[in-house]
């Protein structure tokens, strides 16, 4: 068993953020916590946002994801744990806004071995493609860390359409953390969801917080269910991998 | 071949003779609609009944084509299985139905049963639904169905066109572990075909759980990707998501789906007839275009679809308009 913890948050400048984390995850108890993506844009760089947050968990056991920031023209973010990183990884699709602002993708998509299972990270855009889940699941992922970046009102059909069906198709769990409040005249609006793979009585969702609310979300991830669902209905087993070999010739 | 094969054969031939639906059929008085502007299609949600005739199971089934043409739809779509009703012939197969078997034999009795009806409910199919597309001018996927060909079984699909010839088939691509236990073999072809209002896909049921199949269909061309279902569970609105409608999201392509429901013996089959699209191109934003208020029971779903918007809406598209080539190569390669 694991103790996922997301934390929402409504952006509103740095300041905020510090006492925000102060307040909600100073004696929190989790195995792993994500915090919202974006929060890199309310620091000065992305050294002095790394270094707040490596400094943030020295001494702490639990897996961070700290949310996401901008460094060398790339959307990244990072796991950590104990003041030390683990992982970094880049957003490898970018939506058409992304394009536009200059932004590059990154050709790399790992898990990470972690205390509690293989992680993956999907950057912003990237939850909307399937690719990314199937790379990341194909690769072992346990517990996969969505940072949901979407402007303008929310949809929660749009969102489902990401993360929540990644889960589905690859059968791990997922972490989405979501953006919301303003940042750089931006504003963004989403939810923060703990994700398993549907299994009885469940409908997929272990927790799930509206957007614009603060707060910690909190759900515990049975592997054991997890698994058993895998050993019953084993979708990797089922890929047609000569059709795709002949299509796309990978 | 044996004494008792030799009686088998007979008296399958004897119960599913088509003879009597072709005279059925030739005598049969139809209405014709009128079609207004632009592509309107259909889903069809379809109740498992064990028909005791192959007259009542093509009356079943026109009766839904009929409703679709009155509404005008120029394409329908049949579930999967849709053969299933013709076992109906059989006599005391309910009870056959309800027994419960060692699930390693429940395998292997499965296959020789389906190879053996394959060829007499092709025919009853064939027939049916050739029929349909002819009498209401209308381009006809007739659902898949379990049969053997060339020694194997396969769960194909098959489109035919208004003038009632076939135009071509589709094998499922992706088994169940059910389909595995009996020996169901996958196809390793998606075919995209070259309608004259859209270019349509129909791959099978589990291909839906796998964004592989929708993806293949979109490269090839498609516009419209219809997934005949037979899903045997309780209904669940979050399970019954998974599938065609984040397919749908993810390819920007327009989808149908079409449900065999219903309970006989131990076999329950739930799910909605529907038609979706891009979330953005439907009016409440939730990527439904339309959907069966229930789950169980006949109905028929009809729909208009904007195949030019579809189309400019992927050229505008803010979110999903990027591949990384590179990427998929990188790890594909290797994962696959």
């Amino acid at each position: 068993m694991v103790k996922a913890c997301a934390l929402q948050l409504r952006f509103e400048n740095k300041e905020k953020y510090i006492e925000d984390i102060k307040k909600y995850i100073r004696d929190i108890k989790a195995d792993i916590l994500v915090l919202p993506p974006l929060a890199g844009l309310l620091f000065s760089s992305s050294a002095e946002y790394l270094q707040f947050h490596l400094e943030f968990s020295k001494g702490k056991d639990f897996v961070l994801v700290p949310g996401s920031f901008f460094e060398d023209g790339y959307h990244k973010a990072v796991i950590m744990q104990r003041g030390r990183i683990l992982h970094t990884q880049c957003q490898t699709h970018l939506s058409a806004q992304d394009a536009r602002n200059g932004l590059k993708r990154g050709d790399e998509l790992d898990i990470c071995s972690t205390a509690v299972g293989n992680v993956g990270i999907l950057v912003g855009n990237d939850c909307f493609h399937p690719q990314t889940g199937r790379i990341l699941g194909l690769q072992g992922a346990d517990i996969v860390v969505g940072l949901y970046t979407v402007e303008g009102d929310y949809n929660r059909w749009l969102q489902l359409s990401g993360i929540w069906q990644q889960v589905q198709q690859n059968q791990f769990f997922a972490v989405e953390c979501a953006a919301n409040g303003r940042i750089r005249d931006k504003i963004y609006a989403g939810r923060s969801i703990i994700h398993n793979p549907i299994w009885e009585g469940s409908n997929g969702i272990l927790g799930e917080m509206k957007e614009g609310e603060e707060g910690v979300l909190a759900a515990v991830l049975d592997f054991e269910k997890r698994n058993e669902i895998k050993a019953v209905y084993p979708l990797y087993k089922y890929l047609n991998r000569k059709l795709y070999k002949k299509e796309w010739g990978y | 071949m044996g004494l008792l094969d030799c009686v088998v054969k007979i008296f399958l031939a004897f119960k599913f003779n088509p003879k009597p639906l072709k005279r059925y059929i030739t005598r049969l008085k139809v209405k014709k609609y009128n079609r207004g502007p632009g592509l309107k299609v259909a889903a069809t949600q379809v109740e498992f009944r064990l028909h005791k005739s192959a007259i009542e199971y093509f009356e079943h089934m026109r009766y839904l084509a009929e409703r679709a043409a009155e509404e005008g739809a120029q394409l329908i779509a049949y579930p999967e299985n849709i053969h299933l009703p013709l076992y109906g012939l059989l006599p005391g197969i309910e009870k056959k139905l309800s027994m419960d078997g060692r699930k390693d034999e429940d395998g292997e009795k499965i296959r020789a049963a389906l190879m053996l009806l394959g060829p007499y409910v092709k025919d009853i199919y064939f027939l049916t639904f050739s029929s349909i597309a002819r009498i209401y001018e209308m381009y006809v996927m007739g659902g898949s169905i379990t049969v053997p060909e060339n020694g194997e079984l396969y769960n194909t699909a098959y489109l035919f066109g208004p003038d009632g010839r076939l135009i071509g088939s589709q094998k499922k691509l992706h088994a169940t572990p059910e389909e595995e236990a009996f020996g169901l073999k996958t196809g390793d072809e998606l075919a995209v075909f070259r309608l004259p209002f859209a270019n349509v896909a129909f791959p099978v049921c589990m291909d839906a759980t796998y964004y592989e199949t929708f993806e293949i269909a979109r490269k090839k061309g498609a516009d419209i990707v219809i997934i005949p279902i037979a899903n045997m569970e309780e209904y669940d609105f979050y399970r019954a998501l998974r599938g065609i409608w984040p397919r749908v999201q993810e390819s920007r392509v327009y989808g149908i789906k079409s449900a065999l429901v219903g309970r006989v013996a131990k076999f329950y089959f739930t799910g909605k007839a529907g038609v979706y699209a891009p979330l953005d191109l439907t009016e409440n934003r939730d990527g439904v275009v339309k959907e069966a208020e229930h789950y169980q029971g006949d109905d028929v779903i009809t729909a208009p679809l904007d195949i030019e918007a579809l189309r400019r809406y992927r050229l505008e598209d803010e979110l999903l308009g990027d591949r990384n080539e590179v990427l998929y190569r990188k790890y594909f390669s290797r994962l696959y």
